[in-house]
């Protein structure tokens, strides 16, 4: 049977693997992944040593796997694949409805939950300020209808229901409610992303400072710029690369802060926004408030009526503190990722006034650096 | 190296078919040349150190080859044969059981002195030195001439698509076609058909099916027993897919260069016996036994007492065969035993059961040997037997669906269905399009799950 039908699965076969191999060969080589936020793979040396313990092997698979034809293709196609076999609900990241990607729950470690919380308390009562707990839940948390069928439990009620009873020497605050109710009106978190949104920071705030009797500046005072393109990282690290992007929104009041960053070793950085467009020309422009994660950061506003608030917090504090920075002259933020200090002395020197510790939920539930808090 | 992976598949694999088919196919012998190199760069890739051991067995059976040969006298020939058997399985046992033995002896009294030393097992021994002992024992047996060719001789014992996982090539099943073999479009297009699905089962399939089993093997009792069934399940999917979907890969590949490797897996999981399991699961591995061991000992045709020994003693090494862990010996003594039963008593029985009453009984006992097989130790294994057994109530039902596609898949992919369906229709003219676009679809997906960092971990390197 000589047809020429028997040359096709040669011929796909053949081309297939000798097209990956010019490709890997010839093909431009990238240094940096935005997707994954990390440099990519270099070529190893090679010396008997690395390769009799296997480690030359090792990096050059490595390499071979991130300068891979059309890399970011292929892991779409992965992941598209397991969602249509129906394994979404067994991911790390749920493909939820209404283009929701949302990251499955956290492991639940109480012990370090109730660790952190304890350590922050602790933290609270030596210094005798006043001081808030505020947890942002998660996502899936808040958006259980639209998660696939046979998705993990979200710990949220457990967890708010524990940091309650927990802490002492501050008030907890449950603002899921006021959350869940702004939501109805406008989306609190962002669909590609687990942060809160700018609207959703605002809804933070201001429940915070209702909760506490206080008020909030009015939602109309501000004006709204908004920029699409937004891909957040539960976007990038789910291999969803057809789901629509956010659009990321700035609230401005007027207000003219000055914003002194400090990371360790390094001279300090000032500005005179909230915002740091250079992010908006990124995949992630989440940055773009307060310019992401660092040490130690200074909000000032001479003008404000209050004293001088401390905010120790992750990530999801940078897109609420702009609005904190209404009612205090200073407003720093703090992490303890990165912060080394003795925080008790900072408190003392800068003449802290109150205390706010700001976290995601489930931050806590991995986060071991409440230890450097003392 | 792997076949999965994407060095083989887009760095050693496109250079190896260049080369090959660059020389004319009436040079078999430049074409064993070449391909020895490029077996030892294969081997040397994993094995920078060991492929010394390798080369070193080689030298000494292809040695022991030529001294039978030579021989002349009956006591001779044992005696070269016993030396090189003694060799092969020293080297075997000093590499694969050192660590296990040592560990054993340290619990005995006044013993707990002894090292405990792990000698790093070198990729494939298991697999390289049966092929090895084949050669020897076949050459004094006179059941194949010994071979002068060295090259080729060493380009067989370290054939790359059979090196690491089998199938176990007898020396005598290739000797022909080391001197000529037909490369022919054919060939190639069906070698590449059984690459990727062999490639599918491995990444798509079985990688994907170790994700659930080593779930619900961390915690069992509180997977509780449903899914405890659905994790031992995907076991044996895995194994099957893992080793089934190698096996695939080398045949695929033997026969892109012109080799005719034989079938090492049948379909096992539709077996109505035990004894037609293992005349379905790893068919290389139980016919060495069978003509090697199993026969020399005096087979079935001697007293009961005798073949029930010659039984025991099969199924001890090859549990034993498969790690060095007294599991895999449990494992090997479980289907002596069942097999004996059937043998002696069950077999009149099960001839009247209906066929689904057989296929049942042949499973569950199949997936009580993967527990056995799958478990560090006994106590695991303990553990996990229990929960099977004992109701225990969990939260499998939430997520279990989730697995229900993809289960559905790898149990119809364990059955002959696809290949009837393609042994009907591929007189038809569309048929060779339609493997084409599938081949692609596997290519593209596996290729997919490697670059995502896919789950990739190889369980036959261990054995």
């Amino acid at each position: 049977m000589k047809r020429w039908t028997q040359w096709l699965c040669p011929a796909v076969f053949v081309v297939a693997i000798f097209a990956g191999a010019a490709a890997l060969l010839f093909q431009p080589k990238k240094t940096y992944s935005e997707r994954e936020k990390r440099y990519l793979a270099e070529l190893p040396a090679l010396t008997w040593a690395t390769l009799e313990d296997g480690a030359v092997q090792t990096q050059w698979e490595t390499w071979l796997s991130d300068h891979f034809p059309a890399r970011d293709v292929f892991v779409g196609l992965n992941a598209y694949e397991k969602l249509l076999t129906g394994r979404n609900a067994l991911e790390k990241i749920y493909f939820a409805r209404d283009n929701y990607l949302i990251n499955a729950p956290t492991a639940l470690d109480m012990e370090l939950f109730t660790t952190n919380l304890q350590r922050f308390d602790n933290f609270a009562k030596n210094t005798g300020l006043p001081a808030s707990l505020v947890l942002v839940p998660s996502t899936g948390s808040m958006k259980e209808a639209l998660l696939p069928m046979g998705h993990g439990p979200y710990p949220d009620d457990q967890l708010f229901e524990t940091a309650r009873e927990t802490v002492t020497a501050m008030t907890a605050y449950d603002l899921r409610q006021q959350l869940a109710q702004a939501d109805a009106a406008q989306p609190v978190f962002y669909h590609t992303d687990h942060h809160l949104t700018a609207y959703g920071a605002y809804t933070l705030y201001a429940a915070w400072r209702e909760a506490q009797g206080l008020s909030a500046r009015p939602q109309s005072d501000y004006t709204v710029t908004s920029y699409d393109g937004f891909y957040g990282t539960t976007w990038s690290g789910s291999g969803y690369f057809l789901s629509p992007p956010d659009t990321v929104e700035l609230w401005d009041s007027g207000l003219t802060p000055t914003v002194t960053i400090t990371d360790g070793g390094k001279d300090p950085v000032v500005s005179d926004s909230f915002f740091f467009l250079d992010h908006l020309q990124e995949l992630d422009k989440y940055p773009v408030y307060l310019d992401g994660n660092h040490t130690l950061t200074k909000l000032e506003n001479p003008d404000a009526p209050d004293g001088t608030l401390l905010v120790i917090k992750d990530s999801y504090a940078h897109a609420v503190a702009p609005f904190l920075a209404e009612h205090y002259s200073t407003v720093y933020l703090l992490d303890l990722r990165f912060y080394r200090g003795s925080v008790t002395d900072f408190v003392q020197e800068q003449g802290v006034d109150e205390l706010l510790f700001l976290y995601g939920a489930s931050t806590l539930l991995t986060d071991t650096n409440s230890a450097w808090l003392f | 190296m792997v076949f999965s992976s994407i060095p083989f598949l887009f760095v050693f694999l496109p250079v190896t078919l260049l080369g090959y088919f660059l020389i004319p196919g009436r040079y078999t012998g430049l074409r064993n040349a070449f391909l020895l190199v490029m077996n030892l760069i294969f081997y040397a890739y994993g094995e920078p150190v060991y492929v010394l051991l390798m080369l070193l067995s080689v030298a000494v059976n292809f040695s022991a080859g030529l001294l039978l040969q030579r021989a002349k006298t009956r006591r001779g020939k044992k005696a070269v044969l016993i030396a090189s058997v003694v060799l092969n399985l020293g080297a075997l046992a000093f590499f694969k059981y050192t660590g296990l033995v040592l560990e054993t002896l340290r619990l005995a009294p006044g013993l707990s002195w002894l090292p405990a030393v792990s000698v790093p097992l070198p990729i494939g021994i298991s697999f390289y030195t049966f092929q090895a002992m084949s050669y020897v024992i076949d050459v004094y047996r006179e059941d194949c001439p010994a071979t002068r060719r060295f090259v080729d001789f060493a380009a067989y014992i370290s054939l790359f698509p059979q090196l690491i996982a089998g199938p176990i090539v007898r020396y005598s099943d290739v000797a022909q076609q080391l001197q000529t073999r037909q490369c022919t479009v054919s060939g190639f297009s069906w070698g590449v058909k059984m690459f990727a699905v062999g490639l599918a089962k491995k990444v798509l399939l079985a990688n994907q099916f170790a994700l659930l089993w080593e779930q619900v093997a961390a915690e069992p009792a509180a997977y509780g027993t449903l899914a405890a069934w659905c994790g031992i399940l995907a076991y044996a999917l895995q194994i099957y897919f893992d080793f089934g979907g190698y096996s695939d890969m080398a045949r695929g590949l033997g026969a892109m260069l012109g080799f005719d490797f034989m079938v090492n897996f049948n379909y096992p999981y539709i077996a109505r016996s035990i004894t037609e399991f293992w005349r379905r699961w790893h068919i290389s591995l139980s016919t060495w036994f069978r003509d090697y061991v199993y026969i020399p000992l005096g087979g079935s045709r001697c007293s009961k007492g005798k073949m029930a020994r010659n039984l025991m003693i099969v199924w001890m090494l090859t549990g034993i065969w498969h790690g060095a862990g007294w599991n895999f010996l449990l494992w090997g003594v479980y289907y002596g035993l069942l097999l004996l039963l059937e043998k002696l008593v069950l077999k009149r029985f099960l001839d009247r059961l209906p066929s689904a009453v057989r296929w049942v009984y042949t499973i569950v006992l199949v997936l009580i040997g993967w527990v056995f097989f799958a478990s560090k130790d006994f106590a695991a294994a303990g553990r996990y037997l229990a929960v099977l057994f004992t109701p225990v109530a969990g939260t499998a039902h939430l997520w279990l669906p989730g697995w229900l596609p993809l289960g559905i898949v790898g149990a119809v992919a364990a059955t002959p269905l696809g290949a009837r369906l393609w042994s009907r229709w591929k007189a038809r003219s569309a048929a060779e399009a339609a493997a084409a676009v599938l081949c692609a679809a596997a290519l593209l997906l596996s290729t997919a799950s490697l670059v995502s960092g896919g789950y990739n971990p190889f369980i036959y390197f261990n054995f």
